[in-house]
């Protein structure tokens, strides 16, 4: 859906924003886009959106070369970029009329996009008394409004409270799953990027770090493979498995940490301590979490 | 496209003080004018064979073409263009399905028609009140004496032009700086400089700002003609083409940050 070649673009001429950044956002995924502040986040969404035009490099989405005027491809973009924007003296109701006749739609569509983001109880409210996350909530009515095929959405779950986060997570989900909805997202919330994302690109001082899976980031930074074990005696097992097998351990409460290159060493694990008498009740693999191979990653 | 980015505009512009001021700016001159008239009728009486509305109408352009009007113009533009930098707007705008310059033309001729509505009422109001005064005190002769109804449109249309140069230069400022005292401060520091201009410079002709001050005083001022109408309304003309269209080539290539 989105394909980004080579772009380059400095707001300066002395340094480079975005340094020849490329990725692929497949139709119909959800893809999260990750970096620090000031990494280029938000100057990618606007290059994407055409707001700022690159350099160099090429930009499509949906086979539409974009640039300032890529109306067809306008048409297919819903996009929330950093705060919502609408106009605050006048209700919600009449800002997505507004957006509906720039769009060409007639107001059919404005009470069922106003429920699906649960704000038709405050539809005649006027938009600058809504709190945060009714704002933000606004912000993403006003681009579901002409149905578009991609969305793209620059911190959509901020100011949003816990049961926010999770209703958008489902929303956003159900979008994807139900309507075939791509949805290219950037988020700082990495546990909410795990939770909906399929792929990620992950960029630092406008340079791409990773693309790919969360799973292939996983392969990527993490070479060895760490396992929990919950037992009775922590400490003689620790000094066992240490004097005897290739492999790395940290204490932890009730139990212990291993690494090691090799997989194939677990069952020998297990072996070794029942033989030994030592109780076991839980042998787990620990997989990082995106936020660890994140920090990792961004060597942070 | 640019009927439905006309009615946006019109959406948008509902609950402002930008659409209070249209019709507060049009009334405002006739009523201080009736006022005057009202309380100090008797300095007003006219003379034999003088037509009573000559000088109403005089006093009402006067006091409105020096500094009201172009005034209004200045606040009616910046506060327009004010709602789109407060809501941010201008990110979302840049990306709707249409081409920019449907949204740069939309917003100007709705600026345009803005202009229309306050100088259409101001010069509505100027009979009403006459006709008003002409009521309670008929000393002042309103009703004996005949409005020239065909020289006070002809004098609207007029008027209606001489503003437009105004009314481009300032949406160019106001597209150009978010900022709102940009625009206002620029557009009232030239205000002041015409109305310095227009008292002993004989090319005052040339200043935008000054159209509107000139045609109150023609009959004090000597405009040169082109083609049988005064200069500062083909002047006006020209400058509305002219800088309407550098600054839409501006606003295409405008780049949000």
């Amino acid at each position: 859906m989105i394909d980004v070649q080579s772009i380059n673009f400095s707001y300066r001429k002395d340094e480079k924003t975005i340094d020849d950044l490329s990725f692929h956002v497949p139709a119909g995924s959800v893809y999260g886009f990750l970096g620090a502040n000031g990494s280029g986040k938000t100057t990618t969404i606007r290059l994407l959106v055409g707001l700022c035009a690159a350099k160099s490099g090429l930009i499509t989405i949906g086979g539409n070369k974009i640039d300032r005027n890529s109306v067809n491809a306008f048409h297919k973009i819903g996009s929330l970029i950093e705060s919502p924007s609408f106009y605050g003296h006048l209700t919600a109701e009449e800002n997505l009329h507004i957006h509906a006749l720039y769009h060409g739609l007639t107001t059919d569509r404005i009470d069922p996009v106003l429920a699906m983001v649960g704000l038709e109880y405050a539809a005649k409210k006027r938009a600058g008394l809504y709190s945060l996350g009714m704002k933000q909530r606004l912000g993403l009515a006003l681009c579901l409004l002409h149905d578009p095929e991609l969305l793209i959405l620059d911190e959509p779950l901020n100011g949003l409270d816990p049961k926010g986060i999770a209703e958008i997570r489902e929303l956003l989900l159900r979008m994807q799953r139900d309507e075939g909805k791509t949805i290219f997202i950037s988020s700082h919330i990495l546990s909410e990027i795990e939770n909906v994302c399929n792929e990620i690109c992950i960029i630092d001082k406008g340079k791409k770090l990773f693309s790919g899976s969360i799973e292939a980031l996983r392969r990527t930074i993490v070479k060895k493979y760490t396992y929990r074990i919950a037992c009775d005696q922590p400490e003689e097992a620790s000094v066992l498995l240490e004097q005897s097998l290739p492999v790395e351990i940290s204490p932890e409460a009730n139990g212990l940490r291993f690494l090691t290159d090799d997989r194939c060493i677990v069952p020998e694990v297990i072996r070794l301590l029942t033989e030994k008498n030592v109780r076991l009740y839980e042998v787990t693999p620990v997989e990082n979490n995106l936020e660890e191979l994140y920090l990792k990653l961004t060597n942070l | 496209m640019l009927y439905s980015s006309l009615q946006a505009e019109w959406k948008k512009s509902r609950h402002t003080f930008a659409s209070t001021l249209i019709f507060s700016g049009a009334f405002l001159v006739p009523v201080v004018s009736f006022l005057i008239y009202f309380f100090r009728w008797q300095h007003f009486i006219p003379d034999h064979g003088t037509n009573a509305w000559n000088e109403f109408i005089d006093m009402n352009l006067s006091l409105s073409a020096g500094l009201l009007f172009p005034f209004l113009v200045i606040l009616i533009v910046a506060l327009n263009l004010m709602l789109e930098n407060k809501a941010d707007s201008w990110k979302r705008l840049y990306i709707l399905p249409i081409r920019r310059e449907t949204l740069f033309w939309g917003k100007l001729l709705f600026l345009a028609i803005q202009l229309c509505c306050c100088t259409v009422l101001f010069f509505i109001t100027i009979p009403l009140t006459g006709i008003i005064l002409g009521l309670i005190h008929p000393e002042l002769a309103f009703l004996s004496h005949s409005l020239d109804i065909v020289f006070l449109l002809t004098l609207s249309i007029r008027f209606y032009i001489s503003l437009l140069a105004i009314l481009s230069i300032q949406y160019f400022i106001s597209l150009a700086f978010s900022n709102i005292i940009v625009p206002i401060a620029t557009g009232m520091m030239l205000i002041i400089v015409s109305i310095i201009v227009v008292q002993g410079w004989n090319q005052a002709y040339y200043d935008p700002y000054a159209f509107s001050i000139l045609l109150s005083r023609e009959d004090m001022v000597d405009i040169p003609t082109w083609f049988g109408r005064p200069r500062t309304e083909l002047l006006s003309i020209v400058y509305f083409s002219l800088i309407s269209l550098g600054a839409m080539v501006y606003f295409k290539q405008k780049q949000v940050k």
